[in-house]
């Protein structure tokens, strides 16, 4: 095989094996992890008229790590408000990458269907993109609505009812961060404070976010793919984590064959350069 | 050389920003003047983006006019596909709209999913040579398929890559936080004592 095809052919190969649980009735069984289940009860045990902030820090290209927990976390909050557990969620979003960001907003809104099934105003609000990023994440711990004056639509914060007693960040009862960028910032700013924080994340963020979650910093951690689907699961709902599941784990048995086939190349090779 | 252009300046500038920033940070002294500060920055960052735009648009566009092949093809789908982008983000939300839904996110999620940076990253690089490098890539295979769908039914398996994740992996991580924020305060302190110059454009002093 020419050296100049082979990333072609195992691109081929990969993009054959991605598609096969689409095609196929392949799929792996779900098993609920514990670390799913502290996400899910750091939700539910929030308490009564508690006012949960999402944060929705991921672009476009996120959709597929934190777009499917960020939908399965607005839908586990909408049960909570039906069942009238909780009061409600104001979602927002700080991305510097901007209005590129907000459609991911919006998408994580139509898909959780939270405008039909929650009244606006009184049961979630979207304050939209809030410019300024670090500086306005610290400016939101001293006065929210100083910082954001208007939602989404251009109404002000102050005749949106369930901001009704939210000076500051901290007088929300739960903050989620839905996370692409800098994990750092975010932990630096915003946890380790009254708030419940947890985190949505992929995986390569979940290994930083470790030491402020064993820290207590970070309350639980939710990441994409094989725990969202857990998370599904729990919620009772099959989203397109549970497919995608199965295509990551086909994935990550033909990563490890490339593993063993580029170090079986490079003993043969040694062996006949000793030769 | 023009007085604007002298190293002692821009150290001035570097040091009473700072100052203010920090007195701000620690003493609340001074804390209109750091926020005024940083919402300068912000708003000079901004800038960055008409920098980036030229770039762009200048390197790609001297590609093409200098019929360089096979690059001009790739430079021509750039500039097409950034100026229609950018034409459909301003003047038709539904065209943007569906750019992204129906283009960008399938192709992101292609590449994500399909790691193809990592597949030949892997088939390029991961050669296990020592012991060492057994280690790490039986550590990073576990890890994986722990946090993958079989993991929660093997829970050796389980077990293990958490094990791994909250002991190995966090030791690290704090060491290289450590260690980062202490790197920064030396940067930081040989900024103020005019070592380090490479902010001005210049290679730093001893």
């Amino acid at each position: 095989m020419k050296s100049e095809y082979e990333d072609s052919i195992l691109y081929l190969i990969a993009i054959i094996l991605l598609a096969l649980p689409s095609i196929t009735p392949l799929s792996v069984p779900i098993e609920v992890s514990p670390e799913t289940i502290e996400y899910y009860d750091a939700i539910e045990n929030l308490p009564q008229d508690a006012v949960i902030y999402l944060e929705l820090y991921s672009g476009v290209r996120d959709w597929f790590d934190t777009g499917q927990p960020s939908v399965a976390t607005v839908k586990h909050i909408i049960r909570l408000v039906h069942e009238g557990k909780i009061k409600g969620i104001v979602i927002g979003t700080l991305g510097v990458e901007g209005p590129v960001v907000l459609p991911e907003a919006l998408k994580v809104i139509s898909e959780s269907n939270i405008a039909q099934e929650l009244e606006y105003g009184t049961e979630w609000c979207f304050i939209g993109w809030v410019p300024g990023f670090e500086a306005a994440m610290a400016s939101m711990l001293e006065d929210f609505k100083g910082t954001v004056v208007k939602d989404n639509y251009g109404t002000s914060l102050d005749d949106i009812p369930i901001l009704d007693g939210i000076v500051d960040l901290e007088d929300f009862d739960c903050v989620i961060v839905t996370l692409y960028g800098s994990l750092e910032i975010y932990v630096r700013q915003w946890s380790g404070r009254d708030p419940v924080f947890l985190l949505i994340c992929w995986m390569g963020h979940k290994t930083g976010a470790m030491p402020y979650y064993k820290s207590g910093q970070i309350t639980a951690i939710m990441t994409h793919v094989k725990q969202t689907a857990e998370y599904e699961k729990l919620l009772g709902y099959k989203g397109m984590s549970a497919a995608l599941a199965t295509s990551q784990l086909i994935m990550q048995f033909f990563l490890i064959a490339i593993i063993i086939i580029a170090t079986a190349r490079y003993w043969i090779g040694r062996r006949k350069e000793a030769e | 050389m023009s007085i604007l252009k002298r190293r002692e300046i821009s150290h001035v500038i570097y040091i009473l920003t700072a100052v203010i920033i920090l007195l701000a940070e620690y003493t609340n002294l001074g804390a209109l003047t750091s926020s005024k500060l940083m919402i300068a920055v912000t708003m000079i960052v901004n800038f960055t983006i008409v920098l980036g735009f030229y770039n762009l648009v200048y390197r790609h566009v001297n590609i093409i006019t200098r019929q360089q092949k096979p690059d001009m093809y790739y430079s021509l789908v750039l500039i097409i596909t950034f100026v229609v982008n950018l034409a459909c983000m301003y003047l038709w939300e539904p065209g943007f709209q569906w750019i992204l839904a129906k283009v960008f996110m399938p192709v992101m999620i292609a590449i994500t999913l399909g790691g193809f940076t990592l597949i030949t990253m892997l088939y390029r690089g991961a050669r296990v040579r020592d012991w060492v490098s057994l280690v790490i890539m039986v550590s990073a295979i576990i890890v994986a398929l722990s946090k993958s769908a079989i993991g929660m039914l093997i829970p050796p398996l389980y077990i293990t890559g958490d094990w791994l994740l909250a002991v190995p992996n966090m030791s690290a991580r704090r060491a290289i936080t450590i260690l980062a924020g202490l790197g920064t305060i030396i940067l930081f302190i040989r900024g103020l004592l005019g070592l380090e110059r490479s902010y001005m454009g210049e290679t730093s002093g001893a």
